[in-house]
């Protein structure tokens, strides 16, 4: 909470003190003066005090006008007397009712970025023996480091400024230039928008939304970080999953096996991972390896249970199989031939393909540094990329070949994008050229195997043939032992697989998991109570606007959305299509509807709206009257609310006649001379 | 010659034709060129150099395989033979429109140096880091090679 219980205007200049005292009680304050008599210098000192003039413009400049920073003009003989020294100071209370008086020099010898704090009353009650420290704003950390003044303001106000993400990527507090906006709003810039005129200069992600969930006190920012955080663990398990399946698929390609129904992408059904299986080649075509294993195991029980036969039983039907065997021996070596070809065919256009794409990068680059040249800045981009001949005025191609060559040459965003597409177009060849190596590599891997197989059984055959005719068959013996092997390897390569898939199974469930915690969280951004405060707002908006006398449309259509938390209508924000008069309504209702929800309902507001010359002169007198009601309904003793007005004196005074409030009424300069002061 | 006729009777409405702007490298856009020009003018002594070593220099900082070559000739750890010397006739067309934006002059119709508009034209294309590795590999070696060293090279001697 923050009540803001009096702010003072001093000036030491060559013609004596001059300056201004406003105290405020607390609730519904009208302060009255003239056009041009020093209001918005009063409202802005207030906000200069707190350290806060980022909020108006994001350069770093004293928002006060001349009466603060260049003379006086003495109200009654007319002349003008320089500044000598001037300060601006505002006593602050919080919700357990501390005060603070803070004070920051406007001329003077000292550093402007410092801010005096003392810990008490002294405006309203005078000097006493408080403690005095100084804080500093303006520079960096101001909102983080202990010695800053923004955070001793956030701390004051008891707001726990939340983290919020940089357009950098990077992470700041959300600073209370970026809040106050929602409740002070200031003459110049303030009515123009909805929520409010919040500066982007600090360059943080939608910083509107951000602003007013804060002032809001909604879920939904607790919720958006644990959805982040969820996020990111789900993209650090899909490049798990993706390096677990590359490990299988390296391990089945290192033994001329391939992987048949394995889940690429993360899934959370247990059975469709373990669905996944061995493939071998046999002939051309891709078979089950259990099929296969089987069938080797079949074959080495029948040589197991059959006795070694003698080389002289066996010779005659070597013969036939060793001439068969050196015939497919062979033909494997003339197919491998090919394939190797193939495979030195696409490695060449493979590396074709990466350097054309590394042109196109060098290409691709030299345009964009183009393209920024060609935006540089006015004087220099005429003379590093000149439309016109500098000599003779005449219009000119953008290339540095011979004029006239080229019909019309591409602006440079275009050819980036054609440059954009080729790349994407021999990228997508690259990767063809890996894939189909890739294959190659595992035909090679599995003819050689069948060669090396093959040779070894025509080297047994042979040396059966060249036997003694008693000996036992080496061809009989070798086949047994190249059984044995196989199955050996073979059940290893399975074993390693399956340890594989169960790891992979782990995973399965770790995302099954995470599935589970995203549908866990709420679909809709806001949770229950952020929407039942919206449709506070709403109704808020939709009463007041009533009393107002807007007439665009029925107040009832008004809607405030659930996403960037402006008004609609029929679900479209509304713009133009206001009058003049409705939109500043609007605005009324709205930033007075932000106070109006924080009663009953947690929020971070302040308790504390101020209006800087609310435009009545664009509204109807019957608003104004409303405003003043509205604004009176809405304090009601629990809130402050300041509207500084310069409306013909006798109305206001009307309007005023059944309602509660202060009414501060200022007749000409409000900065005067001052005889008498209590300064401290 | 039957068929174009066919095709040419059933012609008969009007027609348009659009012009198709033509894409060209990036090194040939007059902004490019004109800006390795001056930093190649940056990086030589006194900030002017000879209309050879422009061009020497202009040709082999326009690829990265070109500039990694040239840095191993210099660090002789290869031989002038393998270095690509080209003229490059955008580098004078460049030349020519820098001279009439007053961002260069020309010394004696042999050299060219930068003007103070050029210098400061220069520094506007380092702070936004724009040609980045021609620039570095100018500072790297701009130095290095003087007007003899380019002499050398043209004629395949050693240096």
């Amino acid at each position: 909470m923050l009540r803001i219980r009096h702010i003072r205007l001093r000036a030491d200049t060559t013609g004596g003190l001059y300056g201004t005292d406003v105290r405020l009680d607390g609730g519904l304050t009208v302060l009255h003066a003239p056009n041009t008599s020093g209001k918005s210098t009063v409202l802005h000192a207030l906000l200069y005090a707190l350290g806060l003039e980022q909020m108006l413009s994001p350069r770093r400049e004293i928002p006060l006008s001349y009466a603060m920073r260049e003379y006086v003009q003495n109200p009654a003989t007319g002349v003008e007397h320089k500044i000598l020294e001037s300060y601006v100071a505002v006593e602050i209370e919080n919700a357990s009712g501390q005060r603070m008086t803070v004070r920051r020099n406007v001329i003077a010898e000292g550093d402007r970025r410092l801010i005096s704090v003392v810990g008490g009353p002294e405006l309203t009650q005078g000097p006493g023996d408080y403690a005095r420290r100084d804080y500093f704003v303006m520079d960096a950390g101001g909102a983080q480091r202990e010695a800053g003044f923004h955070r001793l303001l956030a701390d004051f106000m008891g707001w726990n400024l939340p983290t919020v993400k940089r357009f950098d990527g990077g992470d700041c507090p959300l600073y209370v230039e970026t809040l106050f906006p929602l409740f002070f709003v200031e003459q110049k810039v303030g009515w123009t928008a909805i929520p409010g005129a919040i500066p982007t200069q600090f360059r943080i992600r939608e910083v509107h939304r951000r602003s007013v969930e804060f002032l809001m006190d909604f879920d939904t920012h607790e919720m958006e970080l644990r959805r982040q955080d969820l996020d990111l663990r789900m993209s650090a398990a899909r490049t798990d999953w993706a390096k677990s399946v590359d490990a299988i698929v390296a391990l089945a390609t290192a033994s001329g096996l391939r992987v048949a129904r394995l889940p690429m992408v993360p899934t959370a059904i247990g059975s469709d991972v373990e669905s996944a299986y061995l493939e071998f080649p046999q002939e051309g075509k891709w078979l089950r390896l259990q099929a296969r294993i089987a069938a080797l195991a079949e074959q080495l029980e029948t040589l197991q249970s059959d006795s070694i036969p003698e080389v002289e039983g066996v010779v005659v039907g070597a013969a036939a199989e060793a001439e068969a065997l050196s015939a497919e021996i062979l033909t494997l070596n003339t197919e491998r031939s090919t394939i190797f070809r193939d495979r030195q065919a696409e490695i060449v256009q493979q590396a074709s393909t990466e350097r054309r794409i590394a042109q196109l990068d060098e290409d691709l680059q030299k345009n964009k540094d183009a393209l920024k040249l060609q935006n540089f800045g006015s004087k220099l981009s005429r003379e590093l990329n000149p439309n016109h001949c500098p000599t003779c005025e005449q219009a000119i191609d953008q290339s540095l070949l011979p004029q006239g060559m080229l019909e019309t040459v591409m602006s440079i965003e275009d050819n980036i994008e054609y440059l954009g597409a080729q790349r994407k177009v021999f990228k997508r060849l690259a990767d063809r050229s890996v894939a189909i190596i890739r294959e190659l590599d595992l035909e090679l891997m599995s003819t050689g195997e069948e060669v090396r197989s093959k040779s070894a059984r025509l080297r047994a055959l042979k040396s059966d043939l060249i036997a003694p005719s008693h000996a036992a068959s080496a061809a009989f013996i070798e086949e047994r032992l190249r059984l044995e092997q196989e199955l050996v390897r073979l059940g290893d390569t399975v074993e390693r697989f399956e340890q594989q898939l169960n790891s992979l199974n782990e995973q399965a469930r770790v995302w099954r998991d995470m599935l589970a915690e995203r549908t866990k969280l709420p679909d809709a951004r806001l949770s229950d109570e952020d929407v039942a405060k919206l449709s506070k707002l709403e109704t808020s908006i939709r009463s007041q606007l009533v009393r107002y006398g807007f007439g665009t449309f029925p107040a009832k259509d008004l809607t405030v959305s659930r996403d960037s938390y402006r008004p609609e209508k029929e679900g479209f924000e509304i713009g133009f299509e206001l009058s003049a008069s409705d939109s500043v309504r609007l605005k009324w209702a709205y930033q007075l509807g932000l106070l109006d929800v924080s009663h009953g309902s947690e929020t971070n507001h302040p308790g504390l709206v101020v209006f800087d010359e609310p435009r009545q002169q664009e509204a109807a007198e019957a608003s104004v009257a409303g405003l003043l009601s509205e604004a009176s309904r809405i304090a009601n003793g629990r809130s402050q609310i300041l509207i500084a007005t310069s409306e013909d004196l006798s109305k206001v005074k009307g309007f005023l006649e059944r309602i509660e409030c202060q009414l501060l009424v200022f007749d000409g300069k409000m900065i005067s001379p001052i005889s008498d002061d209590a300064d401290y | 010659m039957e068929e174009a006729n066919r095709i040419r009777s059933k012609l008969t409405g009007e027609y348009s034709v659009t012009e198709r702007p033509e894409p060209i490298a990036g090194d040939l856009r007059l902004g490019w060129g004109v800006s390795l020009l001056l930093l190649v003018l940056a990086s030589s002594r006194g900030q002017r150099c000879s209309l050879q070593k422009i061009h020497f220099l202009a040709h082999l900082s326009r690829t990265a395989k070109s500039r990694q070559q040239m840095r191993e000739v210099l660090a002789r750890s290869r031989g002038p033979v393998d270095l690509s010397v080209r003229i490059e006739p955008w580098v004078n067309r460049a030349a020519a429109f820098a001279a009439a934006s007053g961002i260069v002059d020309f010394r004696d119709g042999k050299a060219l140096a930068l003007s103070a508009e050029g210098k400061k034209a220069v520094a506007a294309i380092r702070k936004a880091n724009l040609l980045e590795d021609e620039s570095s590999f100018l500072e790297d070696i701009g130095k290095l090679t003087t007007e003899q060293v380019v002499e050398r090279i043209m004629k395949m001697e050693a240096f």
